[in-house]
C-alpha cells in the first residue's frame, strides 16, 4: 500500500513540477512569428555544415558580405554597403562605419578576412570549403576595406560569395570560447539575436535595436521544429504557427476555406531528376555489382525513358500544387528559364511509341525491354519521392520496361546510393538550380559521386563558363551546354518542385523568395 | 517410471491428444466452454484465412492505382469500382490492402516468434540444465538485452542494419529470443529437482537423454504460451517500425505502412489511418484472447505473469 | 542485508557491462558514420581526414576501450552533427520524456489498480467481463495509432488539444494519455490475477470467516499482499513505458529523448544513439533497483529469495 501510494505521490508531484519547464507562451505585447521548419537543424557555427535548411534560419542571425535580392534580381547590401570589380580577379568591399556584433565586437576587414579564411580552409570537420576552393587570398586594405581576390576571373563571384558559409562570426568571441561553447552560446551580426534555443526543436530569435540598418518590424520570429506535415497543418489551423511549408494536396481546400490564412506557391528552386547510370568504372560501382552492364549506358534507353514518363501525372502524385514542367529552376537570372519551359514541348516529350521505337532501336524486341532498378526515398523534397516512383515504374512497364523498384529511408538513401555512386540504373535526385553549381554536376572531375557522362566537348564548356564574364559570351557558352545536356540525356528531367505555404495572412504579409529560402529579414505585418 | 508419468500428466493431455481418436472433439469441447477462447481462435484463423486466400476475395488489386479516385471517403463509387473503405493518396482500394497486409503480419509474427523462441528455449535449457557460472554470465547476458526495452533496441538495430521484410523478420526473431530464455531457465530449474528427473538419473539415463526426453516436454509448455502473447508484441513492433519508416518499405503492403501514410493525409482522409489500425487491433486481440486461453489450459503457474 | 544490496550492485555494474559491448558493437559494425557526415562531393583523401577527426580510423577493440572509458567519467562522445557533448543533448530533452512517462504511469496506477480490485472482487460478472476486455483491447491496440486517433478527434474536429509539441501544458494530455492506456491496461490485468491469487489464500478466508469487514479484508490484507507482484510488474513496464514514449513522442512531435533518438537514428548520429541506449537501459536498471531496496526496507517480511 505504502509503496503505492508512494510511486503515485512521486509520479505526480514529478508530473506538476516539470510542467514549469514547458515554456510560458509570450504575453508581453510583442509581434511574434512562427515557421514551422521540418527540420533537422545544424549548429549555430555557420561555418561547420552545408544543410541549406539551417542556412535559412542562420541568415536571421548573421550577416554575409552582400546577399542574393529575394526576388532574385541581383545582390543586396548586408556587411558590406558596396562592393566593385576591381579587376577581373579582385572585388572590393566596403564595410559600415560602427557595425558591431551583438557582443559589441567590430565587423571590420579583418573580421571578414579572419571569417572567409576560415571557411575556405578545411580545419577539422569543416566541410564547406570545396566550395569557396574559388578564393585565392582575402587581402585587408584599411578596417572597413577589405579584398577577395579569386584563382581566375570569375562569373559567378557574387552568387558564390553569399552562398552558405558566408555568414561573419565574431573572432575574438570564437576564439575565446572554441566551436562547442559557441554552438551553445552563439553570437552574430545579423537584424536577430537569440532569445532560446533548444537543440532541433525551437529556436527563438528577437529584433536587435541596433542592426545597422533598422530594426526588422517582427519582433520575434521563432523556427518550431515539426516534422511532420500533418501536424504543422494542424498547428496552423489551431493558430500555433504562422507559416508551413509543403501543405499536403488534400489539406489545401480546408485552408483556402479558414479565415485568415491563405496558401502562397513559389518556386521551390530544385529539379527533380533521374539520374541515370551512364559509366560503370566510377566510384563505387565495379566493386558494388562486378561485371554488372546497365541497360542505361545505351542511349536509346534513357531516350525510351525520356519519352515513356507523363510529367503531368508525376507532378500531380508528387503533390506540387502546379509543378512547373521544364529542364531548368525558373529562378534562373539569366533568361534561360522561358525557353526550356515550353509547355507545349513538354507535353510533347511524353510519347510511349516514340520511346517503343527508341527500345526497339536498342534492340529490344517489343514488350521485353531491359530491367531497370530505381532507387527512391520514401520522401523527396516537398512532396511523396515513394509515390512518384511507383507510377513511373508503371508508366516504365508500360512501354515494355521491367522495373525492379528500391525505397530506403532517407538517410540509408543518402548513403546506400546516392554517395557511392551505387545506383545501378535509376536514382531519383533533387537538384539545386544554382547557375554557378549546376555545370558542376556534369564535370568529368566531379567523381566522388560518379553519376556523369565525362564528355570532354561539354566539359570544356562548363569550365568556359566559370570564367567568361561578358554576358552575351556566356550566355552563347550556356546555349552550347544546353544542347549537350539534352543530348547526352544524362538526366531523365521530371519536373521542378513547387513550394506551396500556408500563412497566417491576418496578421503578416510574406512574399516568398525567389530563391526558395525560408528566411525572414522581410517579413512585415499585415495593415489591419 | 510411475512418478514420472503423473508428473507429466498435465503436459501429456495435451501431447497425447493427437494420438487420441476423441482428441479434436474434446479441443473443441473445451474451447466451447471458453468464450475468449472461441474468440480467439476465431479470429485468428479468420485472419490466417485471410493471409492465405486474400487475393481471391480481395475486391481490387492492392496496388491497382486510380488517380482520379484520390484520397476518397469509406462507400465511394466509380466506373471501376467501388471502394467500401474509402481510397488512399494514389487511389488504391484501402480494404483490398488490408486484405493484402494480413499476409505480413502473419508472416512476421509466424516467423520470428518461431526463431525467437527456438532460440530462446535452447538458451533456456542450456542455462538452468547446466548451471554453474554458465548459467550466471548467460542469465547477466539476458538481464543486459532485457534491460533496453525491445522497441528501442529493434528500432536502433534496424535503423542501422537497414530495412526490408525479411531483414526485419530475423531482427525480431533475434532480438524476441530472452524473455523465453529467462521463463525457460526458470521453469528448468523447478524440474530439474523433481523426482521423476532423479529417478532418470538413478536408472543410468545420459545427461543429454534426460534434458531432451524429461525436462524439455515439461517446460515446452510455458514457452507456447509465451509465444503466443509474443506473436502479438512482434506484429505490434512490425506495424511501429513500418510507420516510423524503420521497418517494411513499399510496394510490399503492411498495415504500419498504410498507417504512415495515413498520418501525412490525418486532416482530411481520416479512413486512411482509421482502418489499418483497427485491422491491428483486432489481429492482436485475436492473439491476446488465444493467448489466454492456451495459458489457462496449459500453464497455470504462468497466469498472470505475461 | 547489506551484502545483498552489494550483490545486486555488482550485477547491475556487470550488466551494464554487457549492454556497453552490445550497443557499442552493433553500433559500429553496421556502417560507416562518416559517409554521413561528409558532403556527397569529398573525395576518398577527404573521407579519410574526416575519419581521423573522428577517431574512426583506430581498431575498433581500441574504439571501444577510449568510448568506455570516457564513458565512466560521463564522456559519451560528440553528436557528429549537433557538434556538443551527447550526454549533454541528451539531459536537456530529459525532463519533457520524464514529465511524460510520470504523467502516463500516474494516469496508468490511478485506473488500473482500482479496476483490476474490482474486477478480481466480482469476479466472473459483467463488470469483470468489461474490464477484461477493455484491458485486453489496450494490451491489443498500438499506442502511436491510439495517439493519431485522439489526434484526429481532439486536434482536427474538436480543435481542442495541440496535436504537436511542449508548448502549453494542456499538450502533455494527449500524449500521457496515450501511454497511460496501455501501460493501464497491462496493470489491470496484473492486478486481477495477483488479486484473485490472494483472494484464495487461507489467510485471508480466515480474516472472512473471523468476521473481518469485507472491504477490512480486502485493503488491509489482500491488497497489501497482492501489491508485490503489481509492484515488480509496473517496474517492468517502465521499460514498456521508456520504449513507447519513443513511438508516442515521434507521433506528438513531443521534444523529449524518444523524438531525440528518432531523429538521431535517422541521420545515423550514432553516438547521441549509443548514449542514449546506454541511458534508457541505465535508467531501466536503476529504477528496478531502487524498486526491490524499497520492497525490503518497506516489507520486513521479505529479505531474499
Amino acid at each position: 500500500m505504502k509503496i503505492a501510494r508512494l510511486l503515485l505521490i512521486a509520479s505526480l508531484v514529478l508530473v506538476i513540477g516539470s510542467l514549469a519547464i514547458i515554456p510560458a507562451t509570450a504575453q508581453d505585447g510583442m509581434t511574434e512569428f512562427v515557421y514551422a521548419h521540418s527540420g533537422p537543424i545544424r549548429p549555430m557555427d555557420a561555418h561547420s555544415h552545408w544543410y541549406g535548411s539551417t542556412h535559412h534560419l542562420l541568415n536571421l542571425y548573421y550577416d554575409c558580405l552582400i546577399w542574393r535580392a529575394a526576388d532574385g534580381s541581383g545582390y543586396v547590401p548586408q556587411a558590406a554597403h558596396a562592393w566593385e570589380n576591381v579587376d577581373p580577379t579582385t572585388w572590393r568591399f566596403h564595410l559600415r562605419e560602427g557595425a558591431t556584433f551583438h557582443n559589441g565586437e567590430p565587423v571590420d576587414a579583418e573580421a571578414v578576412k579572419w571569417n572567409i579564411d576560415r571557411v575556405r580552409h578545411p580545419i577539422g570537420d569543416i566541410p564547406l570549403y570545396q566550395q569557396w576552393a574559388f578564393v585565392k587570398e582575402v587581402v585587408v586594405v584599411d578596417d572597413l576595406t577589405v579584398d577577395i581576390i579569386s584563382n581566375a576571373p570569375h562569373a559567378y563571384f557574387e552568387n558564390d560569395v553569399s552562398y552558405n558559409g558566408c555568414e561573419l562570426l565574431p573572432p575574438d568571441y570564437f576564439e575565446e570560447v572554441g566551436q562547442e561553447e559557441f554552438n551553445r552560446n552563439p553570437v552574430g551580426s545579423g537584424p536577430y539575436t537569440l532569445a532560446e534555443l533548444s537543440e532541433n526543436d525551437r529556436y527563438v530569435f528577437e529584433a536587435w535595436d541596433d542592426y545597422h540598418s533598422g530594426r526588422p518590424e517582427v519582433d520575434r520570429v521563432i523556427y518550431q521544429v515539426i516534422p511532420e506535415p500533418s501536424a504543422q497543418v494542424a498547428a496552423l489551423l489551431a493558430g500555433q504557427v504562422d507559416l508551413i511549408k509543403g501543405v499536403p494536396a488534400p489539406d489545401r481546400a480546408t485552408i483556402e476555406g479558414a479565415d485568415g490564412l491563405s496558401l502562397l506557391t513559389e518556386s521551390g528552386n530544385r529539379m527533380y531528376h533521374y539520374y541515370a547510370r551512364v559509366d560503370t568504372t566510377s566510384g563505387a560501382f565495379p566493386e558494388t555489382f562486378p561485371d554488372y552492364e546497365p541497360a542505361t549506358l545505351d542511349i536509346n534507353v534513357r531516350k525510351a525513358i525520356t519519352h515513356a514518363l507523363d510529367r503531368h501525372l508525376l507532378a500531380e502524385v508528387h503533390g506540387s500544387a502546379s509543378a512547373r514542367l521544364a529542364r531548368v529552376c525558373s529562378y534562373y537570372p539569366e533568361g534561360f528559364a522561358d525557353k526550356y519551359a515550353d509547355p507545349d514541348v513538354i507535353s510533347e516529350w511524353y510519347d510511349p511509341d516514340k520511346a517503343k521505337e527508341y527500345l526497339a532501336a536498342a534492340g529490344y524486341a517489343d514488350g521485353e525491354g531491359p530491367t531497370l532498378y530505381l532507387d527512391t526515398p520514401v520522401v523527396g523534397r516537398g512532396g511523396s519521392a515513394k509515390e512518384v516512383a511507383e507510377v513511373a515504374a508503371a508508366l516504365l512497364e508500360d512501354v515494355g520496361f521491367t522495373v525492379d523498384l528500391t525505397v530506403r529511408d532517407a538517410s540509408a538513401f543518402a548513403v546506400e546510393v546516392q554517395r557511392s555512386g551505387n545506383n545501378r540504373e535509376l536514382m531519383l535526385a533533387a537538384l539545386g538550380c544554382g547557375p554557378a553549381l549546376l555545370p558542376l554536376f556534369y564535370q568529368c572531375d566531379w567523381s566522388a559521386v560518379a553519376y556523369s557522362v565525362c564528355d570532354e566537348d561539354w566539359d570544356a564548356i562548363a569550365d568556359a563558363i566559370q570564367v567568361t564574364i561578358p554576358l552575351d559570351e556566356r550566355l552563347e557558352l550556356w546555349e552550347q551546354w544546353w544542347e549537350h545536356y539534352i543530348d547526352l540525356t544524362q538526366t531523365i528531367t521530371l519536373f521542378e518542385i513547387t513550394d506551396v505555404m500556408a500563412l497566417n495572412s491576418a496578421e503578416f504579409d510574406f512574399t516568398p523568395r525567389k530563391d526558395g529560402w525560408m528566411t525572414f529579414r522581410d517579413l512585415k505585418l499585415a495593415d489591419m | 517410471m510411475d512418478v514420472q508419468h503423473s508428473s507429466q500428466a498435465r503436459v501429456g493431455q495435451i501431447a497425447d491428444m493427437p494420438a487420441r481418436r476423441s482428441a479434436p472433439m474434446r479441443l473443441l469441447a473445451i474451447l466451447l466452454k471458453s468464450p475468449v477462447g472461441m474468440a480467439g481462435s476465431l479470429i485468428v484463423t479468420g485472419i490466417v484465412l485471410l493471409a492465405f486466400f486474400g487475393p481471391l476475395i480481395s475486391p481490387q488489386d492492392p496496388q491497382g492505382r486510380n488517380l482520379r479516385a484520390r484520397f476518397k471517403a469509406p462507400g465511394y463509387t466509380d466506373d471501376i469500382g467501388s471502394y467500401a473503405l474509402g481510397t488512399d493518396q494514389l487511389g488504391r482500394d484501402i480494404l483490398s490492402r488490408i486484405i493484402a497486409g494480413s499476409r505480413v503480419s502473419v508472416l512476421v509474427g509466424v516467423v520470428s516468434v518461431l526463431i525467437s523462441g527456438t532460440l530462446g528455449v535452447i538458451y533456456g535449457l542450456i542455462s538452468g540444465f547446466v548451471g554453474g557460472i554458465l548459467d550466471s554470465v548467460l542469465m547477466r547476458i539476458v538481464d543486459g538485452l532485457l534491460a533496453i526495452p525491445f522497441i528501442i533496441l529493434v528500432i536502433a538495430i534496424s535503423g542501422v542494419v537497414g530495412a526490408g521484410l525479411s531483414t526485419l523478420i530475423l531482427i525480431l526473431g533475434f532480438t524476441g529470443w530472452t524473455t523465453y530464455a529467462r521463463v525457460i531457465r526458470g521453469e528448468v530449474l523447478k524440474v530439474r529437482e523433481m523426482e521423476y528427473v532423479i529417478a532418470a538419473y538413478a536408472l543410468g539415463q545420459n545427461r543429454l537423454k534426460v534434458m531432451l526426453l524429461h525436462i524439455m516436454p515439461n517446460v515446452i509448455s510455458s514457452a507456447i504460451v509465451l509465444a503466443a502473447v509474443q506473436v502479438g508484441v512482434t506484429i505490434l513492433a512490425e506495424s511501429s517500425l513500418s510507420f516510423l519508416g524503420l521497418g517494411v518499405k513499399p510496394p510490399t503492403v503492411t498495415w504500419g505502412l498504410m498507417l504512415s501514410d495515413g498520418r501525412q493525409y490525418i486532416n482530411s482522409a481520416w479512413w486512411m489511418t482509421a482502418y489499418p489500425g483497427i485491422a491491428i487491433t483486432i489481429t492482436v486481440l485475436g492473439v491476446v484472447f488465444l493467448g489466454d486461453w492456451l495459458r489457462d489450459l496449459l500453464d497455470p503457474n504462468v497466469r498472470g505473469r505475461a | 542485508m547489506r551484502g545483498f544490496f552489494i550483490s545486486r550492485l555488482v550485477q547491475l555494474c556487470v550488466t551494464m557491462f554487457i549492454i556497453s559491448v552490445v550497443v557499442f558493437f552493433i553500433l559500429r559494425l553496421s556502417g560507416d558514420p562518416i559517409l554521413v557526415v561528409a558532403p556527397d562531393f569529398f573525395s576518398q583523401e577527404q573521407i579519410e581526414q574526416m575519419r581521423k577527426f573522428w577517431g574512426f580510423d583506430k581498431p575498433l577493440g581500441e574504439q571501444y576501450l577510449t568510448f568506455v572509458t570516457k564513458a565512466i567519467t560521463g564522456d559519451f562522445g560528440k553528436s557528429y552533427l549537433a557538434k556538443r557533448p551527447a550526454m549533454e543533448l541528451i539531459l536537456e530533452r530529459l525532463g519533457y520524456t520524464w514529465m511524460l512517462a510520470a504523467a502516463a504511469a500516474a494516469i496508468g496506477l490511478t485506473i488500473a489498480i482500482p479496476l483490476g480490485i474490482l474486477s478480481a472482487l466480482k469476479r466472473n460478472s459483467l463488470l469483470d467481463l468489461i474490464i477484461t476486455s477493455l484491458s485486453s483491447l489496450g494490451t491489443a491496440m498500438p499506442s502511436f495509432w491510439l495517439g493519431l486517433m485522439l489526434i484526429i478527434i481532439f486536434s482536427v474536429y474538436l480543435r481542442m488539444l495541440p496535436a504537436f509539441g511542449a508548448l502549453e501544458p494542456k499538450a502533455i494530455i494527449m500524449p500521457s494519455v496515450t501511454l497511460g492506456v496501455g501501460m493501464a491496461a497491462r496493470l489491470s490485468r496484473m492486478t486481477r490475477s495477483a488479486m484473485l491469487e490472494v483472494l484464495n489464500q487461507d489467510y485471508v478466508r480466515t480474516a472472512h470467516s473471523k468476521g473481518l469487514l469485507r472491504q477490512t479484508v480486502v485493503m488491509r490484507h489482500a491488497l497489501r499482499n497482492a501489491l508485490i507482484p503489481i509492484v515488480t510488474v509496473f517496474g517492468l513496464q517502465l521499460g514498456w513505458l521508456l520504449g513507447g514514449s519513443v513511438v508516442v513522442e515521434s507521433v506528438f512531435s513531443w521534444p523529449g529523448l524518444g523524438r531525440l533518438m528518432i531523429d538521431s537514428i535517422s541521420v545515423r548520429d550514432n553516438t547521441v544513439v549509443q548514449a542514449g541506449l546506454l541511458f534508457f537501459a541505465l535508467s531501466f536498471i536503476l529504477i528496478n533497483y531502487v524498486i526491490d531496496v524499497l520492497y525490503i526496507m518497506l516489507d520486513p517480511r521479505i529479505r531474499f529469495q
